[in-house]
């Protein structure tokens, strides 16, 4: 509640506003931070989200145990027990846990938010995130061949992690050619958009998603508890891939796979794909994940969908002094 | 079912914050001179944050609910309808309602109102043992509507931490600035103390640095800016 700009009234803040503007020669006084900021700003409002979620009264009940504790099926038993182990930890101390579940998200949002502690927040959310990756997801189904691009795989807490080592504010490179690379370098930036991407187009032919009727009833089966509006959308986006479901999938994959290699492709086609990657995350998001489940109560997350669109910004080509830099 | 003493917690959060809101009313009116804050928008600005506590306080526990529900609505819904004709009436432009407070507190009054108006009784039964003695497990009708203000009022917190909390945050007085900014009285009574302050500030605004600055003007009392920098990695 910060009201501190109010103060003074209108017309003064405006006046004032214009002779700084014009004493600065510059046209604007709020304050907008580099691409790489504006970006840790998003990670950090989903993680408050997240936060926030988890405060919700759903997961103070014996269902959100049962949730984490059924994500250990089909995965190795060096997988699945310690997910088993946490699972009943999570039963016995449910409201001790899941209130320090919620406040450690919470306060990673925060720490990313304020700029002294945004360093320590990134390095303890990609600690997070791998935990809940394995504890929370059971790596996301990438083991036990449950995983779809339309589900979140390969894990959506993973992006997380992989967005907090590709924000991380440091200067690898003098140049870098889009934002990701600041920290890493291209090439290895590159590398794990190549994986990552090239992974979902995988998942998205994998067996169980390309057997009839897997895709739309995927879709279908979210629809539970949402809005009308969005199980309307939802409904009907099943209804048109109801007996083309080895078609979408393969269709789904390519569009995967190029958007996968796109960051190798000149700066024009690389914007293509990076555009592709955009609106499929986002179809993906609201026709198959019901924008996480978030209205419908009891979700955990927004799902894969913003976090593939905050990463796919991170991949966009940035100008340096008024030129782009050729890729 | 969410713990009691979760919500106990958060009501105590909220009634600090209208406690603390209310004293600085009070602190103002009584001491003007000390705590010059003038403008209508401020006094709103301030009783809207001390009914928010109040009423979200009787939210999370029902022992603390003091008004009935259709009387916040009124009164939400007037300091929506007052927010809003204020934004509306100062702004001449897309960018002057995104950088308005008054827009930000549309977004509040607005959201209360929405709870207030959207809060419905809750099942009977989900909850868990032992966690009896909270507010009834609430649910919202239009689960959009609520989640496009949880969506705004998060990427808000998040925008506003990022600024109040940027590496060369600091109070800078801009005489030069605010000159044409204060109110001719003001001015004049406070002239000579602007100068002072100016030139002893004056080496922090290097020219090389504009380039790369923006400007974020908060009024203390209308003697101050807030001078930032604009970009930047922390």
């Amino acid at each position: 509640m910060s009201d501190v700009a109010v103060e003074g009234g209108r017309a003064a803040w405006r006046s004032m506003r214009r002779t700084a503007a014009a004493g600065a020669g510059q046209s604007s006084v709020v304050a907008r931070p580099d691409t790489r900021r504006a970006l840790q700003l998003g990670l950090a409002a989903i993680w408050l989200l997240d936060g926030v979620l988890q405060y919700q009264p759903a997961m103070y009940t014996k269902a959100f145990g049962q949730m984490l504790a059924g994500t250990a099926a089909g995965n190795p038993s060096v997988i699945a027990r310690p997910i088993t182990w946490e699972a009943n930890l999570l039963s016995h101390h449910l409201l001790l846990l899941n209130t320090v579940f919620a406040s450690i998200q919470l306060l990673l949002g925060l720490g990313i938010a304020i700029r002294p502690t945004v360093r320590l927040a990134l390095a303890a959310s990609v600690a997070w995130s791998v935990a809940v990756w394995w504890l929370g997801e059971g790596l996301g189904g990438v083991l036990n061949g449950g995983a779809s691009p339309l589900n979140g795989a390969p894990g959506a807490v993973i992006i997380y992690a992989l967005l907090a080592v590709l924000l991380w504010p440091a200067d690898r490179t003098v140049s870098a050619r889009f934002t990701a690379a600041r920290a890493v370098g291209a090439h290895v930036a590159r590398a794990l958009w190549l994986v990552l991407w090239l992974s979902l187009a995988y998942f998205a032919v994998t067996p169980a998603n390309r057997a009839p009727g897997a895709v739309s009833g995927m879709i279908s089966g979210m629809t539970d508890g949402e809005p009308h509006w969005l199980s309307w959308l939802m409904k009907g986006a099943a209804s048109v891939v109801t007996g083309a479901d080895l078609a979408t999938s393969i269709t789904l994959a390519v569009a995967l796979a190029l958007i996968a290699v796109g960051v190798y492709l000149p700066a024009p086609a690389a914007q293509g794909t990076l555009l592709l990657a955009i609106v499929v995350s986002l179809v993906i998001w609201v026709f198959a994940q019901a924008l996480g489940g978030i209205l419908a109560g009891g979700a955990t997350d927004l799902n894969s969908g913003p976090l593939l669109v905050l990463l796919a910004l991170a991949y966009w080509p940035v100008q340096v002094a008024g030129k782009e830099i050729p890729s | 079912m969410t713990p009691s003493w979760l919500l106990d917690l958060l009501a105590v959060i909220m009634l600090t914050v209208a406690a603390v809101t209310a004293t600085r009313i009070v602190a103002r009116w009584l001491m003007p001179e000390l705590l010059s804050r003038p403008g209508q928008a401020a006094n709103t600005v301030d009783l809207a944050n001390v009914l928010m506590g109040i009423s979200m306080a009787g939210m999370f526990t029902l022992s603390l609910a003091t008004l009935p529900n259709v009387v916040w609505e009124v009164v939400f819904g007037l300091l929506t309808a007052w927010f809003a004709w204020r934004a509306w009436a100062d702004t001449r432009s897309v960018r002057d309602l995104t950088a308005d407070r008054c827009t930000l507190h549309v977004v509040h009054s607005a959201a209360m109102l929405y709870a207030f108006l959207a809060l419905q009784a809750a099942p009977a039964g989900g909850g868990m043992s032992g966690m009896g003695g909270s507010a009834a497990m609430p649910a919202l009708s239009h689960p959009t509507i609520a989640g496009a203000f949880v969506l705004l009022l998060v990427g808000y917190s998040v925008w506003d931490l990022n600024q109040l909390s940027g590496g060369h945050y600091r109070l800078a007085s801009v005489g030069s600035l605010v000159a044409g900014a204060v109110p001719a009285q003001a001015r004049g009574a406070r002239s000579g103390d602007l100068q002072a302050r100016s030139r002893r500030s004056r080496p922090r605004l290097r020219p090389s640095d504009q380039g790369r600055r923006g400007h974020h003007l908060g009024h203390r009392g209308g003697l101050h800016a807030r001078v930032h920098d604009l970009a930047g990695d922390p």
